[in-house]
């Protein structure tokens, strides 16, 4: 296996107009479709992306955006070279002659290695980069909110209050005002998920796990869901949260049996 | 009934009465193994409801113990200790006849229901089972898109959903498994590296019974209540005790996972050890090398399946408590063993299948592997890196926070083994004289469906989108277009590629076609949907569907309709074929790796003489004939060269 | 074995010992990492020691006694078999039976001492974290224990038909086996007697 298999050229050949003419075809075809790819994306991800309404889910978003802007001409570009390949290189029944005995050049597979090593580290950064914000986020006016999960409901308490939510359906949280999850399970291991705060933690028995920090900034009716598999009725195990003002919020405490 | 030319062979001919057809056969097995299991349970259902207190149910008992007597009898009724006892205590080694008659010789078809040795019956056998499960697992899917296609809970109540859900994926990650490395790992890998037979051919008829026996075993759920833990099996939920259903699926695993080491073993051998002279292995051809990896990864990572599924039955039968926080153990040990296997896991069933495609492009454009050494590389840095990522399916479980990163930073990087994947097969297709026929459609499919799986499995891979999207509809859409998108397909590609060599019959190609086209589009649409789904904050495991998710749910279902009209063409087309379908040609496609070399139906010792290879069998477009002693074949031409024409 | 070859056909010797070589190192790497996901799992489950539970008052590990005499008749079954295999490999030597007498008798009493060990466990339900640990390990070796017996009893069997002569491979793999085993078990039981 030696590197005269790999890439030699057979002596006395010469380059064709083929290869490049199909070459530049196919590149130019791809820059096209991506950019309408991305153009589209654009349009099209209010209605598709999830909708969130915290800080977090905002940023989540963005590279959530930021992702699909990346993978779209990294997808077609193998969408446009096969279908290139198949438009243009298609021989009709069992073929009579073999295909040129192509091997990638040395500069190619650098090249190649090069941008999708480069593409992986900046998705490393950027996503170590959001993920330590997120996990070092601080403030002193943090509303602690404990979770318990057990099959098959949710139980909130707001410890810095004394409240519970004593089986209500529906929690609720104050709008502009930085919350954070400390969540724990009774029985198995369920999912703590509020999507549209961006928010998501196993709930395990014998055991707290914190969600990140996040600001609720819109007021409206949100759904927790749980995420993990718990037996018979995992898939009913739904929530209701409400991000209200700070006034109905305090209103809300007291009617819960806690003191402000 | 294959054709042989051993005039010098010694036969025994006997004419073969019922009895010594049945005894030992399937027949023989199954009806051992089912009165052995009776008698086992009523014997432990009575020593465990004397001995064991009162508040300690012993269903789960007397289930592990039906489970253990019914491999165990199965085996012995099916001849399998015949061939152990006699190893310790024959007088003599097997003469030649008998060497013969265990790989089926003059046994007719009644071989492939025998424990018959002969690697190209056991191939056919998994082929077979996979197809079974296959069938059985996409009746699962159906049920479950039938189910999620409107809101609230329409044929199934909660309990028997979630079975059929958790079963459907089990059933499912057992038979993508086995789907390449069983049927093509055991018929096709031999021939193509110039063996007659595998390493070890009775351990090889070993590790296909040991998956037929099972296949009872998790179909016995269904009898004993069923299992709600998904198909990951988590404990504690595993641990609770509700039925005897969930001891199916750990015995289940536990007998799969001793069947899969042995297949592995049995493999891994065989390639160390039984090429022909000439097959380096730099001229392995590399569905051979996709089928070593995948089974060296899984040799690996059974272990620790195993293991925590027997750490459960030992928390279910004898109330231990690795899992259970109030006496000290912990859901956390469940995750990391059984994610450390489940990473690897994956991988084992998609890189045959990515082995395959490049194999079946090389065939169908005509031109060699561009980068057989890339290709190589590739896989085995997506091996090695596959063996360190399985905190990527464990960032929001609470278990390891400082390690998120360490994890992203290596599931980021097997993107870089995967892209190098993508340059060969898209730069094998370019410029060749490009055959569409069925396979190579299925080859297609594996490429842009993989694409979509990949890039997907990126926003799971960075931790800020895999805080909105983990435990969702998206991460099944995901692996469902790696496993099915890449896995299936390419298991269909090598399905429609080498049943002309196995079964010496030419599959309809227009039916083909129509299969194709109803699976990737019916494929395509109803996992899209469910991206879309996931995307709108769809859980997983939903037995019922809320308001935000019925269209995405309703859409996909309605996709869901082609891929279940594709398995009855796909069916049709089998069994139309098998009953009076064309003789097919000994080289139907072209090929040039060894097994199209030797006349169909293969020959029960393969090769006539054994082949001496000179070179990679990848020489297309070769213009300089090798001179002698020259070693490989130069594979010439650069890119932007077009090779002189040699008169 | 070869299973598959006619009179014409035959295996290469070197082969046959290659293939024997090869499937046993696997097997054995395979039953390696099952040893270490028990040992991992239960260092795991020490470490975290959830809701202090991990071990309490009134938990106790199998008898020191009974497994120390277990583990030292493993020692002497492995030397035993060490004396045995090492002529029963050389080509045209069948070594002397006794020691492979030996190996297996002190290997069976052994494997019915572990066995005896894990069924007077009588732990109380519910069983603790470190209990179950001691349990599995117990059980985990007299499986072994059990298998390598029968393994051997095969053996002797090929012996006492004389097909051990020119299968030199077969004493040389199956002396492999024997160590992983005996090695394997007194690494467990150590660690389950003194990292637990």
């Amino acid at each position: 296996m030696s590197d005269a298999n790999i890439e030699g050229s057979t002596p006395g050949a010469s380059p064709t107009p083929e290869e490049p003419r199909h070459l530049r075809r196919a590149i130019i075809a791809w820059i096209v479709v991506s950019v309408i790819g991305i153009v589209i994306w654009l349009l099209v991800t209010p209605y598709i992306a999830p909708a969130t309404s915290s800080n977090l889910g905002s940023s989540q978003i963005l590279t959530f955006n930021v992702l699909t802007v990346l993978a779209i001409p990294v997808a077609m570009f193998v969408f446009v070279f096969l279908a290139y390949s198949l438009i243009n290189f298609r021989v009709k029944d069992r073929p009579t002659e073999d295909g040129p005995p192509l091997q990638p050049r040395p500069s190619l597979q650098i090249g190649w290695l090069g941008i999708t090593g480069a593409l992986c580290l900046f998705l490393f950064i950027w996503g170590s980069f959001f993920y330590y914000q997120e996990t070092s986020a601080a403030s002193n006016n943090t509303l602690a909110v404990n979770v318990t999960a057990q099959q098959w409901q949710w139980t909130f308490d707001y410890p810095q209050y004394g409240a519970s939510s004593q089986g209500a359906q529906v929690i609720e949280l104050p709008v502009n005002r930085p919350v954070q999850f400390y969540v724990t399970s009774k029985d198995v291991l369920h999912g703590f998920s509020i999507l549209a705060f961006g928010v998501r933690v196993d709930a395990n028995p014998g055991y707290v796990t914190t969600t990140s920090q996040f600001i609720p900034t819109q007021t409206g009716s949100y759904a927790v869901r749980c995420v993990e598999m718990c037996g018979l009725y995992h898939s009913y195990m739904w929530e209701a949260v409400k991000v209200v003002s700070a006034t109905e919020f305090n209103a809300w405490i007291a009617s819960q049996g806690g003191h402000l | 009934m294959s054709s042989t030319t051993e005039s010098t062979a010694v036969t025994v001919d006997k004419r073969p009465n019922l009895i010594s057809r049945l005894i030992p056969s399937v027949v023989s097995g199954i009806v051992l193994g089912v009165i052995g299991a009776a008698i086992v349970g009523l014997i432990v259902n009575k020593i465990t409801t004397a001995y064991s207190p009162d508040t300690v149910p012993n269903d789960n008992a007397v289930a592990a113990s039906a489970f253990i007597a019914w491999v165990f009898f199965f085996m012995i009724g099916i001849g399998a200790f015949n061939g152990v006892f006699e190893w310790g205590f024959s007088r003599h080694e097997p003469t030649p006849a008998e060497e013969m008659h265990m790989a089926g010789k003059g046994q007719g078809l009644w071989r492939y229901f025998r424990y018959t040795t002969d690697h190209k019956v056991v191939g056919v056998q998994y082929l077979a089972t996979t197809l079974a499960l296959f069938f059985v697992g996409s009746l699962g899917a159906f049920s479950i898109r039938l189910e999620q296609s409107r809101p609230g809970a329409l044929f199934f109540n909660p309990s028997t959903y979630n079975t059929i859900v958790s079963a459907h994926g089990i059933i499912m990650i057992v038979a993508t498994i086995i789907m390449i490395t069983g049927p093509v790992g055991n018929f096709v890998v031999p021939i193509m590296i110039g063996a007659r037979d595998m390493a070890f051919p009775r351990l090889n008829a070993l590790s296909y019974w040991l998956l037929f026996v099972d296949v009872p075993v998790i179909l016995s759920t269904f009898f004993l209540g069923g299992f709600q833990t998904g198909w990951f099996g988590y404990a504690p939920i595993a641990d609770q005790q509700l039925t005897p259903g969930q001891t199916s699926y750990d015995f289940f695993i536990i007998i799969f996972a001793i069947s899969t080491t042995i297949a592995a073993m049995n493999i891994m051998t065989t390639v160390l050890v039984m090429r022909t002279r000439g097959m380096t292995w730099g001229r392995l051809p590399v569905t051979v090398w996709g089928v070593l990896f995948s089974v060296a990864l899984g040799l690996m990572a059974f272990p620790f399946f195993l293991m925590v599924q027997v750490m459960v039955v030992l928390d279910r039968v004898y109330q231990t408590s690795f899992f259970l926080a109030a006496s000290g153990g912990s859901n956390f040990l469940y995750e990391h063993l059984f994610w450390f296997f489940g990473h690897p896991e994956v991988y084992v069933i998609v890189l045959p299948s990515l082995a395959v495609a490049a194999e079946i492009a090389v065939v169908f454009a005509r031109k060699p592997v561009f980068g057989y050494r890339l290709i190589i590389a590739s896989m085995l840095g997506i091996s090695i890196l596959s063996v360190i990522v399985w905190g990527h399916h464990l960032y929001t479980s609470g278990s390891q926070d400082p390690l998120n990163i360490p994890f992203m930073l290596d599931t980021e990087l097997i993107s870089i083994p995967t892209g190098i994947f993508f340059l060969a097969l898209v730069g094998t297709f370019w410029r060749g004289k490009i055959w569409v026929t069925v396979p190579t459609l299925f080859v297609f499919a594996v490429l842009v469906n993989f694409v979509i799986g990949g890039i997907t499995g990126v926003y799971l891979a960075d931790l800020p989108t895999d805080e909105l999207l983990h435990g969702g509809m998206f991460v099944t859409a995901h692996f469902h277009f790696t496993l099915v998108g890449a896995g299936v397909f390419g298991f269909f590609a090598s399905f429609y590629y080498w049943f002309p060599k196995m079964v010496g019959k030419r599959l309809n190609p227009m039916l083909g076609q129509l299969h194709f086209w109803l699976f990737e589009i019916g494929f395509v649409g109803t996992f899209l949907f469910l991206f879309i789904a996931g995307l709108q904050g769809e859980p997983r495991w939903s037995a019922n569907i809320a308001a935000p998710f019925v269209t995405a749910n309703t859409v996909a279902s309605l996709f869901a309709i082609l891929i279940a009209v594709s398995v009855f063409v796909a069916i049709y087309n089998v069994v139309y074929t098998l009953a009076r379908g064309e003789a097919a040609e000994a080289n139907e496609w072209g090929g040039k790796t060894l097994e199209w070399t030797v006349p169909t139906p293969v020959p029960l010792e393969n090769f006539e003489e054994l082949p001496v290879v000179t070179s990679l069998p990848y020489s297309y477009g070769e213009l300089v004939p090798a001179t002698e002693g020259s070693g490989p074949v130069t594979e010439g031409g650069v890119e932007g060269v077009q090779p002189q024409i040699e008169s | 074995m070869s299973t598959s070859l006619e009179q014409v056909y035959e295996l290469e010797p070197r082969i046959k010992v290659a293939r024997a070589r090869a499937g046993v190192l696997l097997l054995i790497i395979s039953d390696a990492l099952a040893v270490i996901a028990v040992i991992a799992g239960s260092q795991y489950l020490q470490a975290l020691n959830t809701e202090g539970q991990y071990r309490v008052a009134g938990d106790y590990a199998p008898s020191f006694v009974a497994g120390l005499l277990v583990m030292i008749g493993l020692l002497l079954s492995g030397v035993a078999y060490y004396l045995w295999g090492r002529r029963a490999s050389k080509a045209g030597e069948t070594g002397q039976t006794l020691f492979l007498l030996l190996s297996l008798l002190i290997m069976l009493v052994a494997a019915v001492g572990e066995t005896w060990i894990g069924a007077t466990l009588r732990y109380g339900v519910p069983i603790q974290a470190f209990e179950s640990i001691h349990l599995l390990i117990t059980w985990f070796t007299a499986v072994h224990l059990w298998l390598a017996a029968i393994i051997g009893i095969l053996l002797f069997g090929r012996i006492l038909r004389g097909r051990i002569a020119g299968h030199e491979f077969v004493a040389e793999v199956s002396s492999w086996w024997w160590y992983y085993t005996v090695v394997a078990s007194i690494l467990l039981w150590l660690f389950a007697t003194y990292l637990t």
